[in-house]
C-alpha cells in the first residue's frame, strides 16, 4: 500500500484535484442539506463531467461529491426537522428537538464532528481491510459473483419500506432495463427494435437521472412546492460542544461506527439503515432512554457516526468484490467503468494506486468538510432557503445538458424524457426506487457470472452446492420471504403473549 | 384512490410482464436446464412483474385500503405542461443551439414554478442569462465538452 503513496499525495496537491474537491465537496454538502436532493443525485448529475478527466481527477470528484452528499444531509435534519437523505433520518428525532429548544448550533457541532469520526475512521479502516477481502475474493467463482449480487438485491428488498411486491417489480424493472441491448457471451439483441442508440445498452446517465431526478422534480412541482421552510438561526452561536462531551460518548461512537461500518459492508445495505439500527442501539444501551427523541444529544451522535461509518464500509465490497455496498456505490462503480476501472479483485493488481486514492480521497475529505462545515455554520440555513423556482429549473437544465454531454446525442435526451415519465408512472404505483437502481447496475453482472456458471457446472445445482454460494442464495432467500417470516414470528410472539 | 391506484399498477405490471415474456420467444437461443442464455434475465423480470403485479392486485382487492390520490387533477396538468416544457427545450436545442434555447427554457421554467411566490421578471431573467453562461462555462472551458450548437448555428 504504502508504494502507492507518492501517486496518492500527488493527486492530492494538484491544484486542478484540490479545487475539484472543494468544488465538489460543497456541492456535495449542499445536496445533502437540501431535502429532496441527496449525494447520490449529485454523483448521478455531475459524473459526465469526469468524462474529460483523467482516473484520478474523477476518482476525487465523485467521492467528493458522495462523502459531502452523506455528510451534509444532518443539517436538514437538525434546522428543519426533514432529513436531506434516508442516511439522516434518525438525526431527525433528537436533532430537530435540540434545535427546537435553543441548542441548534450544538446540535450541528455534533453531527459536524460525528460524521468526521465516522467517516475518517471509516476510510482508514477500509483501507486496511479492502485488500484482504479481496485475497479472499479470488477463491470466489462465478457462483459466489451471482449469489453476491442476487443477496444484493434482495437485501435491498427486504429493507425497502411498504409493500415487499412493489419492491420485488421495481427490481424487475431494472432487471428489464438492464437486458435492453446485446446479450453478452451470446450477443443476442434483445429489445433493440433495429435502433441504433438501444445496440448498446439503455445508459446508466439517462435512466438514473431520468427516473430519480427528473421525475422527481417535475413530480414535486405536479404536487405544489408550498412555502420555504421557516429555519431558526438565533441558536446557532458557536461549536458548544467540549472535548469532555465527546469522550463521555465513546461507547456510543464506538457501537455506532461498529454497526455502521458492518452495515455498509453488507452488500446493498448502507447508511439509510445503519443509522436506524446504531439509533435503536444506543437508545436500548442507554441508561437514559425516556431522553431519546426529546434533544438528547447521544442519538445525534449515534446516527451521523454510523451512517459516515457506512461510506468506507460500502467501499470494501465495492472495491474488493465489485459489489456495491449501496445505491450511491452502484453508480460509483459504473462511473469508474467508464474509466477503465474494473472492481473487483484484480483492481488491487491492476489500478491499485487509484483504489487506494479512493480511500484517501475520502479521509481528506472529512476534514475538508469539518473545516467548511465549522466555518460556515451560519450559512447553512441560506442553503435550505433557495427557492424551488430556481433551483428546479437550473436541476432540469442540468440533467438534460448531462445526457446530452454522456451520448454527445439529443436522442438520449428524449430518451431520459421517457424515463422520466417512467419514473413518475413508478411513483405513481408506489415502486420503491433503490431496488432499481442496483438491479439495473448489477443485472450485467449478474448475468454473466449466471452464464459463466451455466457454462462451468451445466447445472443449477452448483449454486447451492458450493457452500459460500449456497449459503448466501439461502440468505437471499429468506430475504424474499422475510415479510412472511416476520409476520409468521409476529403471530407467534402475539400468541404466546 | 390509493386501492385504486394498486389495481391499476398490478394490471400493468402483469401486463407488461406477458408482453416481455412473448417477446423473449423471438430469441434465437432458447432456454435449457444446461445453459439458460439470453431470454433468462428477462424472463426473470416478466415472471417478476406478472407476480408481484398479481400480488398487488389481490393484496388491494383483499384489504381494500384506502388512501390519498397521487395528484390533482391540476398537478397532472402541472406535469404534462413540463413535459412539454422540456420537449420544446430539446427540439430548440437541437435548431437554435444550448445558448438560446436554454435561458429561454430557464425562464419558462422559473416563471411556471414560482407562481404563487414572490419573484421578479428582471431577477427571473437574470437568473435565466447566468445560469445558462455559468452552466457553459464549466462544460466547455472547464471541462472541455461539447454543447449542441443547433442545426442553425452548426
Amino acid at each position: 500500500m504504502t508504494e502507492y503513496l507518492p501517486y496518492i499525495i500527488g493527486q492530492l496537491i494538484t491544484p486542478f484535484n484540490l479545487m475539484l474537491m472543494m468544488l465538489a465537496t460543497i456541492v456535495g454538502l449542499i445536496f445533502g442539506a437540501i431535502p429532496g436532493l441527496s449525494g447520490t443525485l449529485a454523483v448521478m448529475l455531475f459524473m459526465p463531467l469526469t468524462y474529460s478527466m483523467n482516473a484520478g481527477s474523477a476518482v476525487i470528484f465523485l467521492i467528493a461529491l458522495w462523502v459531502g452528499g452523506c455528510s451534509g444531509a444532518f443539517i436538514g435534519s437538525v434546522l428543519l426537522g426533514i432529513p436531506g437523505s434516508a442516511s439522516s433520518v434518525a438525526t431527525c428525532y433528537d436533532g430537530y428537538p435540540m434545535a427546537q429548544n435553543g441548542e441548534a448550533g450544538k446540535a450541528l457541532a455534533i453531527g459536524m464532528v460525528a460524521s468526521f469520526i465516522g467517516t475518517f475512521l471509516s476510510a482508514i479502516l477500509g483501507a486496511l481491510l479492502s485488500q484482504k477481502v479481496a485475497n479472499i475474493a479470488f477463491a470466489l467463482g462465478p457462483w459466489e459473483y451471482f449469489s453476491l449480487c442476487f443477496v444484493a438485491i434482495t437485501m435491498v428488498l427486504a429493507i425497502s419500506k411498504g409493500n415487499m411486491f412493489k419492491g420485488l417489480a421495481s427490481a424487475s424493472v431494472g432487471l428489464l432495463f438492464a437486458s435492453v441491448g446485446f446479450s453478452p457471451i451470446d450477443a443476442e439483441p434483445r429489445f433493440v427494435f433495429d435502433n441504433m442508440y438501444l445496440m448498446g445498452g439503455l445508459g446508466m446517465t439517462i435512466v438514473l437521472i431520468g427516473i430519480f431526478g427528473v421525475a422527481r422534480i417535475i413530480e414535486e412541482y405536479g404536487k405544489g412546492f408550498g412555502a420555504l421552510p421557516e429555519v431558526d438561526t438565533k441558536s446557532i452561536k458557536g461549536l458548544g460542544i467540549t472535548i469532555g462531551e465527546i469522550r463521555e460518548q465513546f461507547g456510543n461512537i464506538l457501537r455506532s461506527f461498529g454497526i455502521g461500518l458492518g452495515i455498509g459492508f453488507l452488500p446493498g445495505m448502507g447508511s439509510g439503515l445503519s443509522n436506524l439500527v446504531a439509533y435503536s442501539s444506543a437508545k436500548n444501551a442507554s441508561k437514559t432512554p425516556e431522553k431519546f427523541g426529546k434533544g438528547c444529544p447521544a442519538g445525534i451522535w449515534a446516527s451521523e457516526v454510523s451512517n459516515n461509518a457506512a461510506i468506507g464500509g460500502a467501499m470494501i465490497p465495492m472495491s474488493a468484490l465489485g459489489i456495491p455496498g449501496d445505491s450511491t456505490t452502484a453508480l460509483l462503480i459504473g462511473a469508474l467503468t467508464i474509466h477503465g476501472l474494473e472492481m473487483g479483485p484484480m483492481v488491487f493488481k491492476n489500478s491499485g494506486n487509484v483504489v487506494y486514492l479512493m480511500f484517501a480521497t475520502v479521509a481528506v475529505c472529512a476534514v475538508v468538510i469539518l473545516v467548511l462545515q465549522a466555518l460556515g455554520m451560519r450559512v447553512f440555513p441560506l442553503i435550505l432557503k433557495v427557492p424551488y423556482h430556481y433551483m428546479y429549473p437550473g436541476l432540469i437544465i442540468i440533467s438534460f445538458v448531462s445526457a446530452y454531454v454522456d451520448s454527445g446525442s439529443l436522442y438520449k435526451c428524449s430518451m431520459m424524457l421517457v424515463f422520466a415519465a417512467i419514473g413518475i408512472l413508478m411513483s405513481y404505483g408506489g415502486l420503491p426506487t433503490a431496488p432499481l437502481i442496483l438491479s439495473f447496475i448489477l443485472g450485467p453482472t449478474l448475468e454473466s457470472n449466471m452464464l459463466k456458471a451455466f457454462q462451468y457446472s451445466g447445472n443449477a445445482a452448483a449454486f447451492f452446492t458450493r457452500p459460500i454460494s449456497g449459503v448466501l442464495m439461502i440468505i437471499g432467500i429468506l430475504c424474499i420471504f422475510s415479510p412472511v417470516i416476520r409476520a409468521l414470528a409476529g403471530r407467534l410472539h402475539n400468541k404466546q403473549q | 384512490m390509493k386501492g385504486k391506484r394498486d389495481q391499476i399498477t398490478g394490471a400493468v405490471l402483469v401486463i407488461l410482464g406477458i408482453v416481455v415474456f412473448l417477446m423473449t420467444t423471438t430469441f434465437s437461443i432458447p432456454i435449457t436446464s444446461s445453459y439458460p442464455g439470453p431470454r433468462m434475465l428477462p424472463d426473470i423480470a416478466a415472471f417478476g412483474f406478472v407476480i408481484c403485479g398479481l400480488g398487488i392486485f389481490i393484496e388491494s382487492v383483499v384489504t381494500k385500503k384506502e388512501g390519498t390520490s397521487y395528484l390533482t387533477k391540476e398537478g397532472w396538468l402541472k406535469v404534462g405542461a413540463v413535459f412539454l416544457i422540456i420537449t420544446g427545450y430539446i427540439a430548440g436545442m437541437m435548431v437554435a443551439g444550448y445558448l438560446i434555447a436554454t435561458p429561454v427554457i430557464l425562464y419558462i421554467m422559473a416563471t411556471l414554478f414560482a407562481k404563487g411566490s414572490s419573484s421578479t421578471t428582471k431577477g427571473r431573467i437574470l437568473f435565466s442569462v447566468l445560469t445558462a453562461v455559468i452552466i457553459y462555462l464549466i462544460y466547455v472551458f472547464a471541462f472541455g465538452l461539447t454543447l449542441p450548437s443547433g442545426l442553425l448555428f452548426g
